[in-house]
This record gives C-alpha cells, sequence and structure tokens, in this order.
C-alpha cells in the first residue's frame, strides 16, 4: 500500500536563529521539489521548551513558496485560541494556499500555555468539543452567536479537520465518524499502541490515518524496533526503509517525518540535513499528495 | 512624503487571491517605487475578511524593503498574549518590516463577535499595547513569557489610530511610535487642527489613513477642506491635495484604490502596474531614512 511521506517545517537554521521568509520559502521549496506529499507543523506554542513560532503565519510562509504540496497541522491546540479567530485564520490559509490544508486539531496537554493565556485547562476537552463545532458552523457561512464571518463560497465548509487523538481514547471514535482523519503520535506512544489503534480506528469506519511526530536521523544502527519502544526513523537508512514500509503494510496512509529533531531545531538546519531529506526521499517513493474529495 | 497602498485581496472580478497573487501585488507596488503595503483588520458580522497578519505575509514573501502594516489591528477584541506571539512571529519572517497599527474600530458587533468588551475598548487597547511590548522585550507577563528570538527581541513598532479623541492624541504623541489618523472619517481642517496638537506634544510620525483614490471617477467633486478628504479626482488634483498634506507635514500617506469590481470598499483589484506608477508620480519619493528595517 501506498505511504504519504510528509516533512515537518523547520523553524532556524544552522546559527540557531529563525528563518525568514525567504529562507523558509526555500526549505518548503526543497521539500516539495524532493517529492514529498506534504509540510506539516505542530503546535508547541506558549511553552518554555523552545520558542515556538505562531503556527499560521509561519505554515504561510511555506504556502507562498510552494504550489502543490498538502499543508497540515499536527496539531492545533484549539481551545488557546478563541474560536471566531481560529475560524478566520484557518479560512485565510485556505484561501491563500488554495484549499491545500488539512488542519490537525488537538484540546492541547500543557497546563502552562494554557495559564500563558489565561484559559482554563481543567475544562480544555469541553471547550475544545464546542470550539469545533463554532469553527465548523462559521466555515460553511452560519452565524454563531454574534459571528457571522461569510466566508467566500469556494472556500466553504472550510478546511480538512484531523483529530489527534490518543489510540485507546473515546477520541479516537470521533476520529473515525467526526473527522477527515487521525493524527497518531509516534513520539508519545509505542509501536504496539498504533498498531492496535490502528485496528479499533478502521473497525470504527475510520478512513486516513496518520502517524505524525516521527523522529529521522540515520546515525543509528539496523536494529529491528520493538513492541515498547516509539515508532521512529532513528537508525541505519537500510532500516528506516524496512519500517516504511512496515507502517504501509499495516495501513496507514500518510506518515510525518521530523528530520533531526524538529522540536529543537528543525530540519535542514544544515546542507548535511538537507541530504539527509534527500536520502529518506530515496528510501521511500512517497504516494501522490493528498487531494480530498468533498 | 511616503505613500502606502491598501492592498486588495481579490482579483479584478472579485475571485480571492491566493498567496502567489497577494505576493505578486505586492512586488508591483515595491517595483513601483512606493513604501509600504498597509491591511485594514475587520471582524465585522456579514462581512468576509481575511486575518490581515497572513495577507501581510503573504506581501512580505515576495518584497525586500516595503512597509507592511496594519491600519488598523483590533487590539481589544483579541488576546494580547496571542497577538504578541503573532507579532514576534512576524518580524522574524519579515526581517521586522511590521508597524503595527492599532486601535479600537468602530463596531460593537466585532466586540460581540469575539466576546471582547465594548465599553472598556480604550483602556483594554492601552494594557494590551503594553502587554505586546514587554513581551517583545522577553518580559515575563503574568504567567506568560514568549522567549523571543535575538533577532527580534524589542518593542514592535506601534502607532495608534485615534481620531478625535484628545487623550488617545496625547498617548499616540507620547507613548506611540506614530498616530494614525482616517481620511475617510474626517476632513483636511481637522487633520490640520489634530496635527498641529500631535506636534505640540512632541509627536514624530503622522500617518493619514484611508484615503480613497480614484483618478478616472467621473463624480470628482470639487475640494471642500471641510468635507471628508479623497483623491477621487483627477491626477493633477489629486497631485495638489496630496501636497497640502505633505506642506502640512504628515509622514505618510495611505491609499485605498478605488476600481475594480472586488473587495470591500470596491477598491483596489484592477490596479495596474501603469497604475501604480502614476500613483508615485503624484508626489515626491521620500528621500528621509525609513523607520523600519529595508
Amino acid at each position: 500500500m501506498a505511504l504519504r511521506v510528509g516533512i515537518g517545517l523547520p523553524f532556524v537554521d544552522e546559527t540557531d536563529a529563525p528563518h525568514d521568509v525567504a529562507s523558509l520559502g526555500v526549505r518548503a521549496r526543497w521539500i516539495e521539489d524532493a517529492g514529498f506529499s506534504g509540510i506539516w507543523m505542530g503546535d508547541a506554542s506558549f511553552r518554555t521548551l523552545t520558542t515556538w513560532p505562531d503556527p499560521y503565519l509561519w505554515m504561510l510562509g511555506a504556502a507562498a513558496a510552494t504550489e502543490h504540496v498538502e499543508l497540515g497541522f499536527a496539531a492545533l491546540q484549539v481551545p488557546l485560541r478563541h474560536p471566531v479567530d481560529n475560524a478566520q485564520r484557518l479560512l485565510t490559509l485556505q484561501a491563500l494556499s488554495n484549499d491545500r490544508l488539512s488542519a490537525g486539531v488537538a484540546p492541547g496537554s500543557t497546563e502552562l500555555a494554557f495559564e500563558m493565556l489565561g484559559e482554563a485547562f481543567q475544562g480544555r476537552f469541553k471547550k475544545f468539543h464546542q470550539d469545533m463545532d463554532t469553527i465548523r458552523r462559521l466555515s460553511r457561512g452560519e452565524r454563531v452567536g454574534h459571528a457571522d464571518l461569510d466566508p467566500w463560497t469556494d472556500f466553504r465548509p472550510g478546511p480538512r479537520f484531523l483529530l489527534a487523538a490518543w489510540a485507546g481514547g473515546k477520541m479516537l471514535e470521533r476520529a473515525a465518524t467526526e473527522y477527515d482523519g487521525w493524527l497518531c503520535s509516534a513520539g508519545r506512544t509505542t509501536v504496539g499502541t498504533i498498531v492496535d489503534g490502528l485496528a479499533r480506528y478502521r473497525d470504527l469506519g475510520g478512513e486516513r490515518a496518520i502517524v505524525a511526530s516521527t523522529r529521522c536521523d540515520f546515525t543509528g544502527e539496523r536494529q529491528p524496533i520493538g513492541q515498547d519502544d516509539p515508532f521512529n526513523l532513528v537508525c541505519s537508512p537500510e532500516e528506516a526503509s524496512d519500517r516504511l514500509a512496515w507502517l504501509a503494510d499495516l495501513g496507514f496512509d500518510d506518515v510525518i517525518v521530523n528530520v533531526d529533531d524538529g522540536r529543537r531545531r528543525g530540519p535542514f538546519t544544515s546542507d548535511l540535513l538537507h541530504d539527509r531529506l534527500l536520502r529518506l526521499r530515496e528510501l521511500h517513493e512517497p504516494a501522490p499528495v493528498y487531494r480530498a474529495v468533498r | 512624503m511616503r505613500i502606502g497602498i491598501d492592498m486588495p485581496f481579490t482579483d479584478a472580478e472579485g475571485v480571492p487571491l491566493d498567496a502567489a497573487g497577494v505576493g505578486e501585488g505586492a512586488r508591483m507596488v515595491e517595483d513601483a517605487g512606493l513604501d509600504g503595503i498597509w491591511i485594514e483588520d475587520s471582524m465585522a458580522p456579514g462581512h468576509w475578511h481575511p486575518d490581515a497578519l497572513q495577507l501581510l505575509l503573504a506581501a512580505a514573501s515576495t518584497t525586500a524593503r516595503l512597509e507592511l502594516g496594519t491600519a488598523v489591528y483590533l487590539l481589544p477584541i483579541r488576546n494580547p498574549v496571542d497577538i504578541a506571539h503573532r507579532v514576534l512571529t512576524f518580524q522574524a519572517l519579515s526581517n521586522d518590516r511590521l508597524t503595527l497599527g492599532v486601535g479600537v474600530g468602530d463596531r460593537p458587533e466585532a466586540y460581540e463577535s469575539l466576546d471582547a468588551d465594548y465599553s472598556d475598548r480604550f483602556g483594554t487597547l492601552y494594557r494590551d499595547a503594553e502587554i505586546i511590548r514587554a513581551l517583545g522585550r522577553g518580559e515575563t507577563v503574568g504567567d506568560a513569557n514568549l522567549m523571543p528570538w535575538e533577532k527580534v527581541k524589542n518593542s514592535p513598532r506601534i502607532a495608534l489610530g485615534a481620531g478625535r479623541n484628545a487623550n488617545a492624541l496625547r498617548l499616540a504623541a507620547t507613548e506611540y511610535d506614530g498616530w494614525i489618523c482616517s481620511a475617510g472619517h474626517t476632513s483636511l481642517n481637522t487633520m490640520k487642527a489634530e496635527l498641529g496638537r500631535y506636534r505640540e506634544l512632541g509627536g514624530k510620525r503622522a500617518i493619514v489613513a484611508t484615503i480613497f483614490t480614484d483618478l478616472e471617477d467621473p463624480r470628482a467633486e470639487e475640494f471642500d477642506a471641510d468635507g471628508r478628504f479623497d483623491l477621487r479626482c483627477p491626477p493633477e488634483e489629486a497631485a495638489r491635495r496630496l501636497r497640502l498634506l505633505a506642506d502640512l507635514g504628515f509622514d505618510d500617506a495611505l491609499l485605498v484604490l478605488s476600481g475594480g469590481a472586488g473587495g470591500r470598499h470596491g477598491k483596489g483589484s484592477g490596479c495596474s502596474f501603469e497604475d501604480l506608477r502614476r500613483i508615485r508620480g503624484l508626489v515626491e519619493p521620500d528621500a528621509r531614512p525609513r523607520p523600519w528595517r529595508v
């Protein structure tokens, strides 16, 4: 089965300075020109681990430099921002990118981020579901309370929404029945869990299944991955090729790869990492770019 | 006097521009020798308006020396920590070319849409501007510290939109990097009187926004210094009116180009490179050092 390979977007260059829109655009075009199917970005905003840029603006920088790759969030912490503001920004990005946006969404899991913005952490799941309902309705052109965005007809009913969910929880059912796909984190779960989760997701009728946050570093050894390990490509190139083939055979549709450590430095901080990206491309022939049929 | 252009977001037929289309228009503005692109923020129910900062970033992606500004961003309807995050990201991507014009707007419905308090809009505006400045300097505000990259670790330029409000005019002169008045809401004589007070208070940069412009308007009316100030008149008369502003001491004129089918106010979209060159020729280019990085 074909597996699409998307790449995490970088933040900083080899001197640890943030990219400007020109150098970010160069990296985005590398991804597109290398034949990968998507450019993805997480949302670890409002934490103290590292300086994290605003995901909408960063992704717009990639959109402006590319023509056909999918642009995805994996995943936006929806309750941190006002749903009307989120809807306006999602619809804008969807329009400016010519409908290439797939918005992975999540309730968020870092209490500090909520504290920074004065939002309640405890009620985040309830707020998340309410916010997503508001965003979807506004994107369809409905009025919600006093808000009425009246989006352009061509971009209703808004972007594709993917739900980030743990493999064993109730959210997986929502991903299968209410969303356009399921985002499963490789970095924060195990191989055994994602295998079980995918089977359950398929039983529930879920369609698109995406493994996100997959670390990639070809300095490791050729050693099979264990059931209790997080899925990763920190191994030899040959082993990475086997692991991607295994993921495809299992039935996942997409894998999102962070070359080097996408959280700290992002991929392509140097020519060496660019080479790794191209090597990854040689290891696995990605499936064509995702195009949703509404 | 510098000339900025209020950037359209649809083409001549009213079709939404994508990032490439916005970028192409921005490059024309730069190549025509004009000084900046400015975009209004709006959350008025029933009127689609894209996210202003994403549009500006699309303009940044194809230009190198233009100033990129908001005139004005509705600060009190959004979370200031989130806005600071966006502003710092924008500054990194645009190489410090953003001038954040801020204001309260005149539509209570925009506040209702985002559950914000219209009655305390001025107080919220001033408090939020201070929060944004402090976070930009890398300070902790409440629980928030955005750890800005060194490249953008300073207070962003913030200009205050203030019309016929003595306290706001005083603050614009003493605590902000500039003052924005709206030609669409006032007359030359009123702007002259306010500019005099602004200069007496020590104000530096003075910006006239919302100058509706159509050099081929068949309904051109005789100039009235007590009527709304616009450039809906033949080129010779437009040049004379702009000289009036320059002679008064205004630093920047922000033009909303009429013509074309699309966009709010029917603005902008059918504008050609020749049209922009003609606008450039209305007034001598400003030779002073620019307040933003080129």
